[in-house]
Order: C-alpha cells, then structure tokens, then sequence
C-alpha cells in the first residue's frame, strides 16, 4: 500500500502480526529503506544528499504493491507479505519503506524478502528524487 | 477526424517538460507510436529530447527503462507496429521506476 503518512515501524509490526491467520508462521523478517547520505557526486564529499522526495501514481503504485505481495504469498511456505511505501519528502534518517514477511521458516523468509525489496523497486511506479544540501535535485533511477 | 489526447508527465519528465499535463491533437484517423512522440516532442519544445526520447532508426523512441501507461494501463514496452491511440486516450509519459 501507499500511504503519506505511516504508524511507527512498532506499531506497522504490530498490526502485520495481528494480521497473521493461524500458528504456521515461524519468522517474521522486515526491511526498512530509510534515506541515506550521499555525496551529489561519487567521490566528493561538498554536497550531501539532505532528503529525498517520493512520487507514486495514485491508486496504480498502491495496486502494483498489492499484486507484488500476493505473488510472493503463493510460494510455499510463505504465510503473509505487506509492503508499505511511502510518499512525500523525506529527511536523512527517516523511512521511506517497510515490507513485512511471514513465512514457516526463516530461510524462505529472507529470499521472499529481498525478491520483494528487488521487485517493488523494477515493477511499481514509484519515483525517488534527491535533496542536495546546495539546493539542487536529481531524480534517481537504480 | 483529428485525435486529442490527454499527455500526463511523472517525475523527471514533468521536471524536464515544466508541465503536469497537456493536450495535444494529432491531425490523423490513426495515431501510432511515433506520431505520438513527434506531437509530444512539439509541445514540449524539444525539452525531452535525450533524457525521454532517442532517436532510433529514424523516429522517436522512449529512453531506456521509460514507460507509457494508456488510460491507467502501463505498457511494458512500445511495440510500434502494435500500438494506435484513440481518440480520448489519457497518456502517461512515467520515468524508471525507483522506489524507496
């Protein structure tokens, strides 16, 4: 889903693990993407990234997550995903992203994880721009 | 009869255009991938030529890792002999994706 404003990383866990039906989970793995400082230019140091700006096309970026977590829910042994982007302007250290899974065992846990992580950033329409402390920007494309 | 459409620009290229959206009218019955990006290339004043659109084998392209979304439907690529606008058609120009 696609939100502009979030609950806490605690309270996301919290309500994700209430929304787990029966007792086949046996791990529960998260990721957060938080924004990072960065120079403007590989190896320069004088302009540091100071925030990012997130851009998401209502109701398509929200749809794209959901297909993404329902996908990766039909592997065996993968109980529940939850993907939770945010949109909006974004400080250094702040979050932007949290994806949730829970699975019987850990090991499928962290591949459905990361093929999470790899798969909203290639398939969802999300655009990420960058702050720099000189008051420039740059869109980023990985 | 002329085609109108509606153009919608995200991230870069509406940074680049200057513009959220616009309408352009192609004065055909049918309107192909080209004639598409000939009109865009007009209203923007040429301001998405190399960042959006490449020229390749003598028409316009979109740039690698760029999509079209059509009436709220993205296409994973332009296929130039299978694409025609209609009239109406709301078109997304959406940059590479990056999320968070």
């Amino acid at each position: 889903m696609i939100k502009e404003t979030a609950p806490s990383f605690s309270e996301l866990f919290e309500q994700f693990k209430q929304s787990i039906r029966g007792h086949e989970g046996g791990a529960i793995v998260s990721f957060t993407g938080i924004v990072r400082a960065d120079p403007r230019s590989p190896g320069t140091t004088s302009v540091q990234t100071t925030g990012i700006e997130i851009e998401a096309i209502e109701g398509i970026s929200s749809a794209a997550l959901q297909d993404i977590a329902t996908g990766i829910e039909q592997r065996p042994g993968i109980i529940k995903v939850t993907i939770v982007h945010l949109t909006g302007t974004f400080k250094l250290g702040e979050p932007m992203v949290h994806v949730f899974v829970c699975a019987a065992h850990r090991s499928e846990a962290f591949k459905a994880l990361e093929d999470c992580v790899n798969l909203y950033k290639q398939k969802t329409p999300l655009w990420k721009k960058e702050l720099y402390s000189d008051g420039s920007t740059k869109w980023i494309s990985h | 009869m002329p085609l109108k459409m509606n153009v919608v620009f995200f991230g870069e290229a509406r940074d680049l255009s200057g513009l959220k959206s616009v309408g352009i009218t192609i004065e055909k019955a049918r309107c192909t991938a080209a004639d598409f990006f000939d009109a865009v290339n007009v209203v923007t004043g040429g301001k998405l030529v190399a960042r959006v659109f490449v020229k390749g084998k003598g028409a316009w392209n979109l740039a690698k890792g760029y999509k079209l979304m059509v009436n709220k439907c993205i296409l994973d690529d332009v296929d130039e002999a299978r694409i025609s606008f209609k009239n109406n058609d709301e078109i997304g120009i959406l940059p590479p994706f990056s999320g968070g």
